[in-house]
């Protein structure tokens, strides 16, 4: 096996688990926290959905930390705002899943569609419009939801059975998986664009990483030999390459995956905490300066 | 002095993307109120073999599931509960008619079995009873005959026999000349269409 399949093989066993963790039939963590804590709830993903946790902040209904959703909404955001968006990058497999399919489909078909529209204002644009809806009295919560559609289709492996799809049901399936997913370059444009909980994760992680006792993405120039190898494979496009041969990054866009970090022939990438400013070198703990070759982004 | 004009353009289409994606997101929000009737709800009270009549119109369904599934309809009873002034009952769920199509019941509730159509445990007056009702016709019926399909949902007591309600339901294509659909929609007193439970 080589370097890039077992560090795709280390990721797809990390959303085995994140799957048997908080999707039916196994849900792990809910059937835990009902046997052991008591606590009521059913052992299926909406059981744990945070999109249910932020609506329900949003629109002032308030969540109680004693129950199973407010347990794994603190543990997801807590986690995202010290460790950048981990859920994401290592346990949601239906963020995951699209990511896969896209490695089917031919680069040639395919679009990369988050250096052609930033997905910052599009995405905390969505977020805005997620939060404001109840409000508006609009529920988008369970609609155009993508661990909905997950959980529907892994279950009806076992029944050969999809069940009864509603519209909104049919409208996330075409863009989650086939136009944000397969024929998007990285297969990570529902992630990147429409879903609430990792904008709002992204969001933690960027304020995070402003205090240096929280953990994030760091660069080393120094090491950096420009092959391109971590912005080529980097799921969300938050590593590029621009024109120039500079690398650039976004924090705001990435899942803290860590398939850069292991890609990267030269060390040059590692999650580590301090100062904010991905330019510091492994072990350094000042800034540098922009190198003639690779220059910071802005929006990192 | 050239780079801040193109900085302030930047902040401006960036600021017109963000609301354009937010009054995209409230499109979609919107768009989901205008298509409650593709998978009906019942608010249904199981009174001592109450019955009543439900229509439902497949032209109610949005152009996407339309598209995809128009012959499977979900009708679902997220509420239903015994009435205050009955007993205590096993619940037994089974569907006569609906000669050309099939239907197959779902609950939330554990201690239903779908196979047999029966809740193990008793309900007891006021008890919420969740059931969904999935009715399954083929996609040629669905889309070219006014009338699709007739049939019955009988609520019994597995134990006694005891009716303890009925649901004739109708499935229709408004579409279709000729369907006799007009009066697609709610036609029981105790029956209303209301939000899409069917994500659930
Ligand atoms: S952005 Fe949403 S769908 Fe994507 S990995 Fe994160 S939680 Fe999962
Ligand atoms: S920058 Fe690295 S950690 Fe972040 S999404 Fe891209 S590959 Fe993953
Ligand atoms: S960071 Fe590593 S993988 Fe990325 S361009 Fe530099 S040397 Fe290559």
């Amino acid at each position: 096996m080589n370097g890039k399949a077992k560090i795709l093989t280390v990721r797809f066993l990390g959303y085995l688990g994140g799957f048997l963790l908080f999707y039916a039939p196994a849900s792990l963590v809910q059937r835990l926290l009902i046997s052991v804590f008591h606590l009521p709830g059913n052992a299926d993903i909406h059981a744990v959905c945070s999109r249910v946790a932020l609506t329900n902040l949003a629109s002032g209904k308030g969540i109680s930390v004693i129950s199973i959703v407010g347990i794994v909404f603190a543990l997801v955001f807590l986690s995202a705002f010290f460790l950048g968006p981990l859920f994401c990058g290592k346990l949601c497999p239906a963020g995951a899943f699209p990511e896969y399919l896209s490695r089917l489909i031919p680069e040639k078909f395919q679009v990369k569609l988050q250096s052609a529209l930033n997905p910052a204002p599009v995405r905390y644009g969505m977020l805005a419009g997620f939060l404001i809806a109840p409000v508006m009295g609009y529920s988008v919560v369970c609609a155009y939801c993508n661990y909905t559609m997950f959980s529907r289709l892994t279950l009806s492996v076992l029944s050969l059975d999809v069940g009864i799809l509603t519209s909104t049901n049919v409208i996330t399936i075409f863009f989650w998986l086939i136009v944000l997913g397969a024929f998007t370059k990285g297969g990570r444009g529902y992630c990147s664009y429409i879903c609430p909980v990792g904008a709002a994760q992204s969001l933690l992680h960027f304020l995070g990483a402003k205090f240096r006792f929280t953990y994030k993405l760091a660069f080393d120039p120094h090491r950096c030999v420009s092959c391109g190898l971590c912005a080529k494979e980097c799921p969300t496009l938050a590593l590029a390459v621009k024109d120039d041969g500079q690398l650039s990054y976004q924090r705001i866009s990435c899942l803290s995956c860590g398939q850069c970090i292991q890609l990267c022939p030269k060390k040059a990438l590692v999650y580590k905490n301090g100062a904010d400013g991905w330019r510091r070198a492994a072990g350094d703990e000042k800034l540098l300066q922009p190198q003639p070759i690779l220059n910071e982004s802005a929006s990192s | 002095m050239i780079t801040r004009k193109v900085s302030v353009k930047h902040a401006a289409a960036n600021a017109l993307i963000f609301l354009s994606a937010g009054v995209l997101m409230l499109g979609l929000g919107h768009y989901r109120t205008l298509i409650p009737r593709e998978a009906g709800t019942l608010n249904y009270l199981l009174a001592s073999g109450e019955k009543t009549s439900f229509t439902v119109d497949v032209q109610d369904q949005g152009l996407p599931k339309r598209l995809v599934q128009p012959g499977r309809i979900s009708i679902a009873a997220p509420m239903m509960s015994l009435s205050e002034k009955g007993g205590s009952h096993r619940v037994r769920v089974t569907a006569r008619g609906f000669e050309n199509g099939s239907v197959n019941f779902s609950s939330r509730n554990p201690s239903f079995d779908s196979a047999l159509g029966v809740f193990s445990s008793e309900f007891h007056p006021g008890e919420v009873i969740n059931l969904t009702a999935g009715l399954r016709f083929s996609h040629l019926t669905a889309w070219t005959q006014p009338s699709i399909s007739e049939g019955v949902i009988a609520f019994t007591d597995y134990s006694t026999g005891e009716t303890l309600g009925e649901i004739s339901v109708h499935v229709v294509n408004s579409g279709q000349s000729g369907s006799g659909a007009a009066a697609s929609g709610s036609a029981g007193s105790s029956i209303e269409f209301g939000q899409d439970h069917s994500n659930h």
